[in-house]
């Protein structure tokens, strides 16, 4: 009889594991599936849904520890050695990832998987590999969309700019999805926070040409045209970026900053006045103490200078 | 008598890089303490009077301890004994193997036609009076346990002796050193964890003695992070002035009312910090007058994103010239340390090198972007600087250099430190 009951409620926990996982809750799901390793710890399956939960979640330094248990014991699961490369690459650890894609692709070779090692390889920067799993992807599907993009961001790298445009050719012929716009916009900032301006700045302008322009495209552009041309290249992007969102204050920190740099002393404090006032940065009082002295506004200066100290 | 070790980088015609025997040790370990990332000073002096440069070395020590525990850590003299060749007369020069060197400058302090120079480093001030036959006496100057990083000897009151200006950089204990990590890695802090130290100015009483006049000159009134210094006439009015670097605050320009009264005028004069208001981790400084009208501009290094800036006199104030002279965007993508500024090709104008490279560990978190090859600007005509590429030195972890004519052609040669790694001379064959 209470061997009955604790199967019952063995089984009763599991069902409601699988529920939450199928409704989204992800934290819920991981939290039944660990209670239910714990009871289980022979049941390495178990581990997987911990680990998968736990990956869904995001949760992802968790999610490789489990895997990695479940992997000592299963290790020639595609999909766990797959979810425990994807958690890895989501912490930013690219080339270690590769391994467990490499494992993944060589018990089976599905898009998914293909797309995740040619991610890990451009992460980890080796573009001639990333191009070449990408490549073997739009083989695959030559309709996908990540793999076409991918393929021309891993050429721009490697330097071979014809081959980058076939690429970026072929991804135009596709017909345009939220999904094609909100990746090619994801990648454009990726490269614009990592400094990798010139890939940068290609990508933002191909995401402006293909109507997404936005108060933040203008101001990575402007951004990207400063660390590459200087910032009179710079001024129309960040222009644009205060036209379009007044309240986007790091465009107008930028546009003021350039602008005192380029001697527009009278331009630059009508929005370094306000960017200095948002109090996000100290350094912004000096660069309107700059522009002040710039237009003998000596003691305006001076009070803004000891606000930047 | 040390051999110049061989030849190791080919140099198109024009350079050619030699190892010297001098190898800088930092006392780096697994933890990153502060001073292991700015040791490499080096002063270059004609200590023996026969008409040769000669060299100094300041070198680092164990860390935390700053102790001199091995002989790597050593200071070094070496006499230049024609032909680049350069011997170690270290021993017996009444040298003081103690603490963790920073910089170094040389200066006949006593006026006795003798060059003699002193040693910086974290809490003291060692002064080295030339004695003659390659014998010194050691002496030292209160710095109240401050961190001494660069100094200058220069004659600020017009009396005909030379007063020393000490570069004081943060407060640094090593009980409040902090752990920091970049990218995974521990690696060297942000200065804006240590407290900023006022600057120090000694006056020179004569026969060798000075008297320390930083608060009656006004100097101690400033606390900064100081680096380096560059001493020059940039008002105008017949007295040297000094422009200070400050590590990402705000730099000083003391500008001399004679008497040794100075005034800290670096804002109104442009200098305090470049335009977008963002202070660089401002490094060494070179005063020149790049376009030869006259008046003495100025440059400093800093780290990546933040140029290298150049600053043109316009008489009242400094105006940056960075990007007209395309070395903004040249310097973007450096780190830089040590600067001088000399006539490289004798054309007339005078040119820049750079000992480039990163303030974080080459075992860090970002190791593969910290080591850089020297830099070296040509002035074409005080309009644009270049790029040259004509040294082909090997990547590494350069701080200090000096610039002088070790070998007597008329060409100016540059000697340079690097961290772990032996000093390079360039050879400079202009002619």
């Amino acid at each position: 009889m209470i061997w009955f009951l604790i199967l019952t409620l063995t089984f009763g926990q599991a069902d409601a594991a699988r529920d939450a996982m199928r409704a989204g809750k992800y934290d819920e799901a991981a939290r039944l599936y660990a209670a239910l390793a714990k009871q289980f710890p022979e049941d390495f399956m178990i581990r997987y849904n911990v680990g998968l939960a736990l990956y869904s979640a995001k949760k992802y330094a968790a999610a490789v520890a489990e895997l990695k248990v479940f992997l000592k014991a299963q290790p020639a699961s595609p999909q766990g050695n797959l979810i425990a490369g994807a958690s890895m690459l989501k912490l930013g650890e690219a080339c270690p990832s590769i391994a467990y894609f490499e494992r993944a692709l060589s018990l089976r070779e599905l898009p998914e998987y293909l797309e995740q090692r040619a991610e890990a390889e451009a992460a980890c920067g080796h573009p001639a590999e990333a191009a070449r799993w990408f490549e073997l992807l739009t083989v695959k599907q030559p309709r996908n969309t990540r793999g076409w993009y991918g393929l021309g961001l891993a050429r721009v790298t490697e330097g071979n700019e014809g081959a980058a445009k076939e690429a970026f050719a072929r991804l135009s012929t596709l017909p345009p999805s939220p999904e094609l716009r909100k990746l090619e916009r994801d990648v454009a900032r990726g490269l614009w926070t990592s400094g990798r301006f010139a890939e940068a700045r290609e990508a933002l302008l191909r995401v402006k040409s293909l109507g997404g322009a936005t108060a933040s495209l203008e101001y990575e552009l402007g951004d990207c045209y400063e660390k590459l041309d200087g910032p009179e290249a710079a001024l129309p992007f960040y222009r644009e970026a205060v036209r379009l969102d007044g309240k986007l204050i790091t465009a107008r920190a930028a546009l003021g900053r350039a602008l005192v740099g380029l001697k527009k002393a009278e331009e630059a404090i009508v929005h370094l006045e306000i960017a200095a006032r948002a109090n996000i940065d100290k350094s912004l009082w000096a660069a309107l103490a700059n522009a002040y002295r710039m237009v003998g506004r000596n003691e305006d200066a001076r009070i803004a200078l000891q606000k930047a100290r | 008598m040390l051999p110049l070790f061989v030849l190791l980088f080919a140099a198109e015609p024009g350079f050619r890089v030699v190892e010297l025997p001098f190898v800088l040790a930092n006392g780096e370990g697994a933890r990153k303490y502060m001073p292991g990332t700015m040791a490499g000073g080096v002063a270059v002096l004609d200590f023996d009077g026969d008409g040769l440069p000669d060299l100094f070395f300041a070198n680092g020590a164990e860390l935390p301890g700053l102790s001199k525990s091995s002989p790597k850590f050593f200071n070094r003299l070496y006499r230049n004994v024609g032909g680049l060749k350069f011997e170690d007369v270290t021993e017996g020069s009444g040298l003081k193997q103690v603490g963790y060197g920073m910089g170094a400058a040389a200066g006949d302090y006593d006026g006795d036609g003798k060059v003699d120079f002193v040693v910086l480093g974290v809490g003291f001030i060692h002064l080295y009076r030339n004695l003659g036959g390659g014998k010194f006496e050691y002496s030292e100057l209160p710095n109240q346990g401050r961190w001494a990083y660069a100094a200058q000897f220069v004659d600020l009151d017009g009396d005909g002796d030379l007063e020393l200006f000490v570069v004081n950089y943060v407060k640094w204990p090593a009980t409040l050193d902090r752990e920091c990590v970049v990218s995974g890695k521990a690696d060297y802090c942000h200065p804006r964890y240590y407290g900023a130290s006022a600057n120090q100015l000694f006056e020179n009483l004569g026969g060798g003695k000075f008297r320390d006049v930083s608060v009656a000159s006004g100097i101690e009134a400033h606390a900064g992070k100081g680096m380096g210094l560059a001493v020059a006439d940039f008002d105008g009015n017949g007295l040297p002035d000094v422009f200070v670097t400050n590590d990402r605050v705000l730099n000083f320009l003391f500008l001399n009312r004679g008497k040794l009264k100075f005034e800290e005028k670096a804002f109104d004069f442009g200098v305090a910090v470049p335009s977008d208001g963002k202070s660089p981790s401002a490094m060494g400084t070179a005063a020149l007058d790049y376009n030869k009208d006259g008046r003495v501009d100025l440059i400093y290094t800093a780290l990546r994103e933040e140029t290298f800036p150049l600053y043109r006199n316009a008489g009242k104030e400094m105006v940056e010239a960075g990007l007209e002279t395309g070395l903004a965007p040249l310097t973007r993508a450096m780190a830089g340390w040590g600067i001088a500024a000399a006539d490289f090709n004798l054309d007339g104008w005078p040119d820049l090198i750079v000992a480039r490279s990163d303030a974080l560990s080459v075992s860090g978190g970002k190791a593969a972007e910290a080591q850089e090859p020297l830099g070296l600007f040509w002035n074409r005509g005080g309009k644009k600087f270049e790029l040259g590429g004509e040294l082909k030195t090997p990547s590494r972890m350069y701080r200090w250099l000096v610039v002088a004519d070790f070998n007597k052609d008329g060409c100016p040669d540059v000697v340079v430190t690097a961290l772990n790694a032996p000093a390079l001379l360039i050879e400079n064959r202009c002619k």
